[in-house]
């Protein structure tokens, strides 16, 4: 089995985000195997305002115009790497369909290598119009079922990001499926209170699921709850916060070791390997150059680590400790993976990982 | 727990002629087949049956599977029984069973259901705002696909901005959910978290001892809003609206096939539908402020 592993883990790729044709150099010599980027014309923010073109179009995320994503791809082709491009508002209705194309067919022509889609209309129109890119499904579809896989391949796809909240062995059985199924898993950064592509919210308007929501129990029987209840409802909603705010990116912070703090997935990349996945996925197309660098260093050192071979509790050992930040990951609330952890996890650390940050 | 039953929501009256079962959003609350079968045969002779399903992982897909079996082997094709389904994996099940049809469920008829859009503020021409008004059915490459598939039904909520979509030229059949809408949701769950050890809590996936078929939590901003009526039902967020905008909306769909579906509570795992308008206006008009 470790030897699989050492085989196949430099197989697996690092999807790197991009929003500047500058970051490419850096982020190619810190382990970027593959782009992803997305772009937010004018025109279509002044014709559909907070319907966006993609999930993120708030801030330097996307590219201002075609012009520049034809630069990006030149400049990411000219390392011999892929770039793909975001065309993944959780849907677009027929009105906006024709502006989505022309731009699918625009972005094509640039040269990219794919389009990350959502939207099933979108998909079937790329095909029919004979738009010739490569498909990958955005986790803003929400898919995670063999039936569902099945039916998107059937619709073209070539590979699918799988939601944030997934299990491991969800992935397994996934695989175990469709083995012929190119999967992309998330690795680090940004997470989602509530599942992304289920979420009928816009964050145009603000992060819905961020605001300090103030919560009154109520029983269904229409009695009132007894103190215990309250207790435990109360409990809850404190311990909820907190994995909120870890969820949250931790508040943005970095650790100790200037290493970016949220969502994590690193233990996890042993499992990953030896599942077949073709790629991991850092989030943050928003996020400022050196977060992405020390992201992306993160990732490759354990990827490398679990090509040198090992065991899977040593792979997730170094990872911790590379983080060396136990009162975070001791919570478990980092975790895109929480069961592919095979290490315990020390006592729960409030301090340090508090709504209001450390 | 083995399911819901019937008796948890009363048939409002002759008119409401179909009867909805389950969940649109957790898997963990998908019936046992007995207590779906049990509901079903109740039911015989009285109303229709449709049953909800939510988006599932492999084990969900083959729990659905069962119960899309036990249902079909009792089910006539002229019972009309209805599948609602929230998963693309769950449609390719309903369409091996040909006397169940498929009705394209909230969580794929997508479209923006933010209670904080401004209606005051929309300029009722305008393009950006036809898009917050249109959900991904109005594609018609989509509609293409919801024919091959037998969906001719699909269903929505209330939404503050309005509907603009023609059903009718479609081909599409609408059904509106009232009073209560569906915000967002997810795999996380906060009342899961009131019965689970540390270690597993907002785990996805964890053992999960259905905490929120006993309790429901009102929500409300930070910066107190007179009466923002969300609430957190088991892992998803819900709206209650108001009359005017549920009236605004079923004005809008004007469609010779439209249906309204109400239920009494947020959770509400039991809902009745009619087709005959006056009947859902004059509930609305009873129990909806």
């Amino acid at each position: 089995m470790q030897d699989a592993i050492g085989v196949r883990a430099p197989q697996i790729g690092i999807a790197s985000p991009l929003s500047d044709p500058d970051e490419v150099e850096l982020l190619v010599s810190n382990g970027a195997t593959e782009f992803y980027c997305g772009v937010a014309p004018s025109a279509w923010a002044a014709r559909y305002g907070a319907s966006w073109l993609n999930r993120r179009s708030r801030g330097r995320a996307n590219l201002p115009s075609m012009e520049h994503v034809a630069n990006l791809v030149e400049k990411v082709h000219a390392h011999g790497l892929p770039v793909r491009v975001t065309l993944n508002a959780p849907f677009y209705t027929g009105e906006q369909l024709a502006d989505v194309l022309a731009l699918a067919g625009e972005i094509t022509a640039a040269g990219a290598d794919g389009l990350i889609v959502s939207d099933v209309g979108l998909i079937l129109a790329l095909r029919e119009r004979g738009v010739a890119a490569d498909i990958t499904l955005s986790s803003m579809a929400a898919m995670r079922n063999s039936g569902a896989a099945g039916f998107f391949r059937d619709l073209g796809v070539t590979r699918m990001v799988l939601p944030r909240h997934v299990r491991m062995s969800e992935v397994a059985s996934l695989r175990a499926h469709l083995p012929d199924v190119a999967l992309e898993l998330f690795v680090l950064n940004d997470g989602c209170v509530y599942e992304e592509g289920h979420c009928a919210t816009t964050h145009a308007l603000g992060t819905f699921c961020l605001t300090e929501w103030r919560y009154s129990l109520d029983r269904r029987d229409g009695a009132a709850p007894t103190d215990d209840e309250r207790a435990a409802f109360d409990e809850a909603v404190d311990d909820y916060r907190r994995w909120k705010w870890h969820v949250n990116n931790c508040g943005s912070t970095f650790s100790d070791r200037g290493l970016p703090n949220g969502p994590c997935g690193l233990c996890a990349i042993w499992d990953l390997c030896d599942l077949g996945v073709s790629c991991l996925k850092i989030v943050g197309r928003d996020s400022p150059t050196v977060r992405k660098v020390r992201s992306l260093r993160l990732v490759k050192t354990i990827v490398e680590q679990v090509a040198g071979g090992g065991t899977r509790e040593a792979a997730a050992e170094y990872a911790q400790g590379l983080r060396d930040t136990p009162e975070l990951c001791g919570t478990g609330f980092m975790c895109y993976y929480r069961d592919a952890v095979p290490t315990g996890r020390g006592p729960r650390s409030p301090a340090g990982c508090s709504p209001s940050g450390p | 727990m083995s399911g819901p039953r019937l008796d948890e929501f009363a048939r409002p009256g002759d008119a409401w002629s179909r009867a909805y079962l389950g969940s649109d959003f957790c898997q963990t609350l998908l019936p046992a087949p007995s207590a779906m079968l049990e509901a079903f045969a109740e039911l015989r002779g009285r109303a229709a049956f449709t049953l909800v399903t939510p988006p599932v992982n492999d084990a969900g897909l083959h729990r659905v599977g069962v119960l899309l079996d036990s249902l079909s082997a009792e089910t006539a094709p002229e019972a009309a029984t209805e599948v609602v389904v929230n998963d693309w994996g769950v449609l390719g099940l309903v369409r091996a069973h040909p006397s169940l049809t498929p009705v394209l469920g909230r969580l794929l008829t997508r479209m923006l259901r933010d209670p904080r859009l401004p209606p005051e503020r929309l300029d009722a021409e305008a393009s950006s705002t036809r898009a917050l008004q249109q959900s991904s059915v109005t594609s018609p490459p989509f509609q293409g696909l919801l024919r091959s598939f037998g969906v001719r039904r699909v269903e929505l909520d209330p939404v503050v901005q309005g509907l603009a979509m023609d059903f009718d030229a479609m081909g599409l059949a609408p059904t509106l959910h009232a009073p209560f809408g569906y915000v967002t949701t997810g795999r996380v769950c906060l009342f899961a978290a009131m019965g689970q050890a540390e270690e597993h809590r907002f785990e996805v996936g964890a053992p999960c001892r259905q905490e929120c078929r006993r309790f429901a939590a009102r929500m409300t901003d930070a910066a107190p809003s007179p009466d923002a009526a969300l609430i957190t039902a088991g892992n998803t967020v819900m709206q209650r609206h108001e009359r005017s905008v549920i009236t605004r909306v079923l004005d809008a769909l004007a469609s010779r096939d439209a249906r309204v579906v109400v239920r009494d509570a947020p959770f509400g795992e039991v809902a009745w539908a009619t087709e005959h308008l006056p009947a859902a206006t004059r509930w609305i008009e009873e129990h909806v402020s």
